[in-house]
C-alpha cells in the first residue's frame, strides 16, 4: 500500500516535472542542466536537435559530416555548461559554436549549399501552385544558388528566427555586414528575376 | 530582401523533407550529458547517500544532544560569569570597607584581639534547658567553667569593648571560677549577677548556670571540631 503511493507520488512527480521543464525558457533548461538536471537537457535538445540539424545539413554535402559537425556542437555544449551565462541567449549560443564549426569545416572542405537549394527545388515544385505567384518565388529561389556561403548562411538565419543583432554575434561580424549581406542577396535576386522575367 | 519573401522562404523550408538526424546521434549526444552529470554531482550524490543511510531517529537525537551540550555550555558560561562579577563586588567591598573582612586563619588561631574585630550577635550564644534531674547547685559543680579567656573569646560582645571592660571580665570570670571550685556558689552567682549588671552590653547569659552551660556546650563542639 505505502510502496504502491509512493510508485503514485513519483510518477506525479515526474509528470509535474516534465511539464516544468516544458515551460521553462532555454535560460533555466540550461542553468539548471548545469546545477544536474539531465532532464533540462534532454529538454533543450528535444527543442533544437532539428533545427540546428537542418541548418548544418543545408550547408554541407555530406550527411555523416553534418552528423559529426552536430555532435560537436551539442558536446561543446555539455562541456561547457558549467562556464554557461544566463545574460547570453542559448539559441543565440548554440548556432553561434554551430557556426564556427561549419566555418572549421568550409576552411577545410569548402562550402556547399547544394542540399538546400535541391531541398528548395523539391519543395517548389510540389507547393508551387500554392505559392503566390507575384512573388514569383520559383526565380528568386533558384538564384539562391548564386549567393556566397556567408550570405546563405545569414540567410538561413534570417529565416530561423535571428535578428540583425544576433546573426551578428553568431557569425561574429559586425552588424552592419550583417544587414549588407542580407541586402546583397535581396538586390542580386531581384536582379535575377528581373533578368529571367 | 522583404518581410514577406523570408516568410515565403520560411514557410517552404518549414515543410522540408530533409530527414532528422540519426537515432545513433542522439543516443551519443544524451549519454555524454548523463555522464558529465554524473562526473559533476558525483561528490553531492556520495553525501547524499550517506545522509540517507542515518536513520532519522538518530538525526534526531543526535541534533537534540548537540541542542542540549550547547545551552549547557551557555549556563555554564553564564555562571562562570556570574562568579567573576561577585568577585569583582568582592573586591570593591573589601577595598570600600575593611572592618567587614572576616580573617577566618585568625579567628582559628584565637586570640581576644582578633574576636574583638568581628562583632558576633547574641544568638551566638548556645543557650540550652537546664537538664531535668540536675539541681542549680549540681550544673555548677559537674560543669565546670572553662577557661575564662577562651569562654570570653567565644562570647559576644556586641558593642565596642575598651581593654578596661575586658579585664573587668576577666577578672570576674576568674573570680566566679574560683569561688565555684571552693563550694561557694551563692557567691558565684552573685558575682556573675554584679557582672552582668555592670556590663548589660556583654550579652551574656542571665544565669551562672546557664553561661557554665553554654560554656560546656562549646567546649564539646570545640573538642569535636578538633577531632574531626
Amino acid at each position: 500500500m505505502i510502496l504502491a503511493r509512493a510508485l503514485k507520488a513519483k510518477v506525479k512527480n515526474k509528470v509535474l516535472n516534465r511539464w516544468a521543464l516544458k515551460l521553462m525558457t532555454d535560460e533555466a533548461l540550461m542553468a539548471a542542466y548545469a546545477l544536474g538536471n539531465a532532464q533540462a537537457f534532454e529538454q533543450l535538445y528535444k527543442r533544437y536537435k532539428r533545427g540546428l540539424f537542418v541548418f548544418l545539413r543545408r550547408q554541407c554535402s555530406d550527411a555523416s559530416v553534418c552528423e559529426e559537425l552536430a555532435h560537436d556542437t551539442w558536446m561543446a555544449i555539455i562541456r561547457q555548461s558549467g562556464s554557461y551565462k544566463k545574460s547570453a541567449q542559448f539559441k543565440t549560443w548554440l548556432f553561434r559554436i554551430a557556426h564556427n564549426r561549419l566555418v572549421d569545416h568550409w576552411r577545410k572542405y569548402g562550402s556547399n549549399a547544394s542540399v538546400l537549394f535541391a531541398e528548395l527545388q523539391d519543395s517548389l515544385s510540389i507547393e508551387q501552385a500554392e505559392i503566390d505567384s507575384q512573388m514569383q518565388l520559383a526565380e528568386l529561389l533558384s538564384n539562391l544558388e548564386s549567393l556566397s556561403a556567408e550570405q546563405t548562411e545569414a540567410l538561413l538565419l534570417k529565416i530561423e528566427g535571428f535578428s540583425h543583432a544576433e546573426i551578428a554575434v553568431i557569425t561574429n561580424a559586425k552588424q552592419e555586414t550583417v544587414k549588407s549581406r542580407l541586402r546583397y542577396a535581396a538586390k542580386h535576386l531581384r536582379l535575377s528575376i528581373e533578368v529571367s522575367s | 530582401m522583404t518581410e514577406t519573401q523570408i516568410e515565403q522562404l520560411k514557410k517552404v523550408l518549414a515543410d522540408s523533407s530533409l530527414p532528422d538526424n540519426s537515432a545513433e546521434l542522439d543516443d551519443a549526444i544524451l549519454t555524454s550529458a548523463h555522464q558529465a552529470v554524473q562526473q559533476r554531482v558525483k561528490p553531492d550524490r556520495h553525501a547524499s547517500r550517506v545522509f540517507d543511510l542515518l536513520p532519522i531517529a538518530f538525526l534526531r537525537t543526535a541534533s537534540l544532544a548537540i541542542v542540549f551540550t550547547v545551552s549547557v555550555f551557555l549556563a555554564m558560561g553564564q555562571l562562570v560569569s556570574v562568579d567573576h562579577e561577585a568577585i569583582e563586588l568582592n573586591k570593591i567591598a573589601t577595598l570600600s570597607s575593611p572592618n567587614a573582612t572576616m580573617n577566618t586563619v585568625a579567628a582559628e588561631q584565637t586570640t581576644i584581639a582578633s574576636s574583638q574585630d568581628r562583632p558576633l550577635s547574641r544568638s551566638n550564644i548556645a543557650l540550652k534547658p537546664l537538664p531535668s534531674g540536675l539541681s542549680r547547685d549540681q550544673i555548677l559543680l559537674n560543669f565546670e567553667l572553662s577557661d575564662s579567656e577562651e569562654l570570653l573569646a567565644t562570647l559576644s560582645f556586641e558593642f565596642n569593648q575598651s581593654s578596661l571592660d575586658r579585664n573587668k571580665a576577666e577578672l570576674a570570670m576568674v573570680d566566679i571560677n574560683s569561688l565555684i571550685q571552693v563550694g561557694e556558689l551563692d557567691n558565684a552567682r552573685k558575682r556573675y549577677g554584679d557582672f552582668i549588671n555592670r556590663c548589660i552590653a556583654c550579652g551574656l547569659p542571665e544565669t551562672l548556670e546557664d553561661l557554665v552551660l553554654a560554656a560546656h556546650n562549646l567546649a564539646i563542639k570545640n573538642s569535636d571540631f578538633e577531632t574531626g
